[in-house]
């Protein structure tokens, strides 16, 4: 049982006026060792949440998310083994230290040597990330570097813990494009280095730029995964089709968008179905994901 | 050069026009070149879209063409015409009195800077009172039809900005702006904070509102993809000039400047081959030393020895145009 | 908006080289500077010793700069020599109530859960009940109250205020991206909280400090003003407390009662100054 798994996973928080949100409702998917997944979802879609979980920042309310078979919450410390890239490059590096401090220190309690020893690895991790020379870099802060460089520096954090599973949560969203487009290069060259990449995007284009399967998320649960050309090409769940039509393709004439009102739920029925233009009163019995045919798998009983 | 330009389009039906505008920051470091001999019109009816990235001087147009911008900001020189009255130079007063009737602006982020102790309803209400004779139920009456309008439903109007999501707050803000029936929509980075699902609907209620209406829309964003399918003709900006120009349909099929070929190729796209993809090198031009020559040439994959030396000429070809040295005796003008 | 702040890929000039402290900071810093150097030279300064007698109710003379009192002490010697229980009493048992505050506001903030809801409930309560009054009690309970038990008492009763406001800056830090990012990274609880949190709230806690110092000395001057404390030990509280009992009002002896009242008051005052314009300067920070 190798690789990043969650098992039927669910993650209810309590909202502001005390009602239970169910952020992720049993999600079950693997991650195993050197692939790239893309996690696609529009906003409130749990994907954020499910990058949380991955690096334990959040305990699941039910089921588990598991490494290599070992439990997550059953074990004191945290594997090193699962990093993570933030959407905002700013916030999350501490402004009160410089950069070599930032990404050293970790190194450091890791692998229980000096900051001195720490450094050497830092200043390599900065000039694996395009910061060259490194020496300049350690010493700044991030007020001084621009967004790319600070989206780089938090990479270079990463990558420094030699980690297997890198999870990136839009890493890209608050970037210039050709900077964006910069970072998710550097991704690919990261790829190349057999590290598994878990992508969280809202953009399809930008998941099939990296990745080479993808799980759609919709209201905390999977609707569809499967291979990504297949799922783009050819999308099964009504609500993939949506995104497809979507997302900007200059290609294909404009489709237009069709989002929810967020009152129109009905307990108990498929999470879709209020916006759904295919929904019939089998939507009351929602299923579960079944694969259509080789990886690709949908969750929608348009295909029993 | 400036005559050559107003040849696009009709005199006629044009309700914007810009001519030969500069647009300076004085800042302590010195002059920030921001906007430079830019030039362009927009007709009735018409979606023009802007393009560019971080500080190619787009948003600062979008503000200088509402009239919206405050020292350090400053135009230099040029017009800016809506319906023939210049509005460069005219007093705040002046320009108060036709911002909002004439020509409306959804500033970047004004999803986020709703009053939050008020409901939305009340706060378009409390806008139309402000331009309209009216009483508060025929004020409220009218928030709850534009509301409807951009596809929300009557009882959001009764809705605090934090009871909605992020794409209900943007469609609120243009109802909002749309609450005098402007000739003239500006709509600066309305989709950027916001997913694609989102951003697909908002263009969409945009399109078919001006379908409906007859306003034209000035849309600024960086996505180009997202232009190409939704607006009619697109203005690509780089390091505060216009460099290039043409429809849609044109810029995708021929994109003819090298920074909107390298712009376009910045965007993985849907379909075709996967493929690495080159980010564009280097850094934007510094404005507060403006380069002689062609501001894209350091970055320039086709670059030649005038580009750093000599300004590139607008060269015109049927309807598109750009400003290129590689275009250079090729054009028709 | 700023616009021309994104001009470049290129970060905007840092704050740093503005200046730690505006006007009103350094003009805090020359007031508490100058009691400083009063309560350290208080020998040379000091015409007498606090306790040597001359003839009684004299009014200011340039021998007796501020007169006496009805012992014949030298009231200026007094106020001077006066300065250092404020000092030290002040400095002290705000720095022992900074510390805890800190560390109560750290944790509390830090932590989620059962128990940091306990502990900031016990602060709520602690909150409600008057902390003077209660020192007042504790004191009368004890035999002699000295310099190092009111340190103490003071200490231990004034950092409520601080653990809440510093908890509430702590709990809207702990969201920002760097927090979740060094739990990621492996670094432990304690040292994200003393090496991640505490230096982004350094500003709160300085001003803080400041505060529960100004409210210290005038704790101090109070209990002493109540007779609470060492009588033998010249204070600024002791003297109006001894001028108030000895009918000094009545005596019209009005230069026994304003100095030390003024010096109390500009004491703290100075601490007031420092601490709103550290705040000042922080609030202003963050919004750029």
């Amino acid at each position: 049982m190798r690789g990043l798994a969650f098992d039927n996973v669910t993650k209810r928080f309590r909202g502001l006026n005390g009602q239970i949100i169910t952020a992720v409702d049993a999600v079950s998917l693997r991650l195993v060792e050197g692939e790239s997944v893309a996690l696609v979802g529009e906003s409130g879609s749990g994907k954020s949440t499910v990058a949380r979980l991955a690096t334990r920042l959040e305990r699941p309310t039910g089921g588990t998310v598991s490494l290599d078979g070992v439990t997550l919450s059953a074990v004191a410390d945290l594997p090193a083994s699962v990093q993570m890239i933030f959407q905002d490059p700013f916030s999350s590096l501490n402004p009160a230290h410089t950069i070599g401090y930032s990404i050293q220190r970790p190194i450091a309690v890791k692998e229980r040597i000096s900051a001195r020893a720490a450094r050497l690895q830092a200043c390599d991790a900065l000039q694996r990330v395009g910061l060259t020379p490194p020496e300049p870099f350690m010493e700044k802060r991030v007020s001084q570097l621009s967004g790319g460089q600070r989206q780089r520096a938090n990479i270079a954090r990463a990558i420094a813990l030699s980690p297997r599973f890198m999870i990136a949560d839009e890493p890209t969203s608050m970037l210039d494009v050709s900077v964006g487009l910069g970072i998710l290069n550097l991704l690919l060259d990261l790829r190349a280095e057999e590290m598994a990449f878990l992508f969280i995007t809202h953009n399809l284009a930008a998941a099939r730029y990296v990745a080479d399967r993808v799980i759609v998320l919709y209201r905390g649960t999977i609707v569809e995964s499967g291979a990504i050309d297949d799922v783009i090409q050819r999308p099964l769940h009504p609500y993939t089709k949506d995104l497809v039509a979507a997302t900007p393709d200059p290609a294909l004439p404009f489709a237009g968008g069709r989002i929810a009102d967020p009152e129109a739920v009905e307990p108990g029925w498929c999470p879709f179905a209020p916006r759904c233009a295919q929904r019939h009163a089998g939507c009351e019995t929602p299923i579960a994901l079944r694969i259509v045919e080789g990886e690709h798998a949908v969750r929608c009983t348009l295909y029993p | 050069m400036g005559v050559a330009r107003t040849a696009e389009g009709s005199e006629r039906d044009t309700v914007l026009r810009v001519q030969g505008l500069d647009v300076d920051y004085l800042t302590e470091r010195g002059v920030v070149a921001a906007v430079r001999d830019m030039t362009f019109s927009l007709r009735a009816g018409e979606i023009v879209g802007i393009a560019g990235e971080s500080g190619c001087g787009k948003s600062t147009l979008a503000h200088a063409v509402c009239g919206l911008l405050h020292p350090p900001a400053r135009i230099r020189q040029g017009r800016i015409e809506l319906g023939g009255q210049d509005l460069v130079g005219l007093s705040e007063r002046a320009m108060r009195s036709i911002r909002w009737e004439r020509i409306a602006i959804v500033p970047q982020s004004a999803m986020n800077n709703l009053s939050p102790v008020l409901r939305i309803g009340d706060q378009i209400a409390d806008a139309i009172l402000a331009h309209r004779p009216s009483t508060r139920p025929q004020a409220r009456e009218k928030a709850r039809a534009l509301l409807q309008m951009v596809g929300m439903l009557g009882h959001h109007a009764a809705s605090y900005p934090h009871e909605l999501s992020g794409g209900m707050r943007q469609r609120a803000v243009i109802a909002m702006a749309l609450a005098l029936h402007p000739e003239v929509l500006v709509l600066d980075e309305p989709t950027t904070a916001l997913d694609v699902m989102v951003q697909a609907t908002i263009l969409g209620a945009i399109r078919d509102l001006r379908d409906q209406l007859g306003f034209a829309v000035l849309l600024i964003t960086h996505d180009l993809p997202l232009l190409l399918q939704t607006v009619d003709r697109i203005l690509v900006m780089y390091g505060g000039r216009l460099v290039e120009s043409g429809s849609a349909d044109g810029i995708w099929r021929r994109p003819r400047h090298p920074y909107t070929q390298a712009l376009l190729e910045a965007f993985p796209p849907l379909t075709g081959p996967r493929r690495r993809l080159n980010a564009i090198q280097g850094l934007p031009p510094n404005l507060l030393q403006p380069p002689v020559g062609c501001g894209f040439a350091p970055r320039c994959p086709l670059t030649m020895d005038r580009c750093e030396e000599q300004r590139p000429p607008w060269t015109i070809q049927g309807d598109a145009a750009a400003a290129c040295w590689r275009l250079d005796g090729e054009g028709e003008a | 908006m700023r616009p021309w702040a994104h001009m470049r890929e290129e970060p905007p000039p840092t704050g740093l080289g503005r200046g730690w402290l505006g006007g009103k900071g350094w003009a805090g810093v020359g007031i508490i500077a100058a009691f400083t150097l009063m309560a350290v030279f208080a020998h040379g300064l000091a015409h007498y010793s606090p306790t040597a007698t001359f003839a009684a109710w004299q009014p200011p003379s340039t021998a007796h700069w501020l007169g006496t009192d009805d012992y014949g002490q030298d009231v200026f010697s007094q106020v001077v020599y006066g300065s250092r229980a404020s000092l030290v009493v002040g400095g002290l048992a705000g720095l022992l109530s900074g510390v805890i505050g800190t560390a109560v506001g750290l944790v509390a903030g830090y932590v989620r859960g059962i128990g940091s809801e306990i502990l900031m409930r016990f602060v709520d309560l602690m909150l409600v009940i008057p902390a003077l009054a209660l020192m007042i009690i504790i004191g009368a309970f004890l035999p002699s109250v000295g310099q190092g038990a009111q340190i103490l008492i003071i200490g231990a009763l004034s950092w409520l205020w601080m653990a809440r406001s510093i908890r509430s800056q702590v709990m809207s830090e702990r969201e920002r991206g760097y927090v979740a990012a060094a739990r990621i990274v492996g670094l432990s609880d304690g040292e994200i909280m003393l090496r991640e949190v505490l230096p982004n709230v350094v500003p709160i806690v300085i001003a803080n400090l400041v505060m529960v110092i100004t409210a210290a000395i005038l704790v101090q001057a109070s209990l002493n003003f109540l007779g609470i404390g060492n009588p033998a030990t010249v204070s600024w509280g002791s003297m109006l407390s001894l001028a108030f009992t000895d009918d000094a009002i009545l005596q019209g002896a009005w230069w026994w009662i304003v100095p030390p009242g003024i010096c109390i008051a500009l004491f703290a005052y100075g601490f007031v100054l420092l601490g709103n314009d550290v705040l000042d300067r922080y609030a202003r920070g963050r919004e750029g």
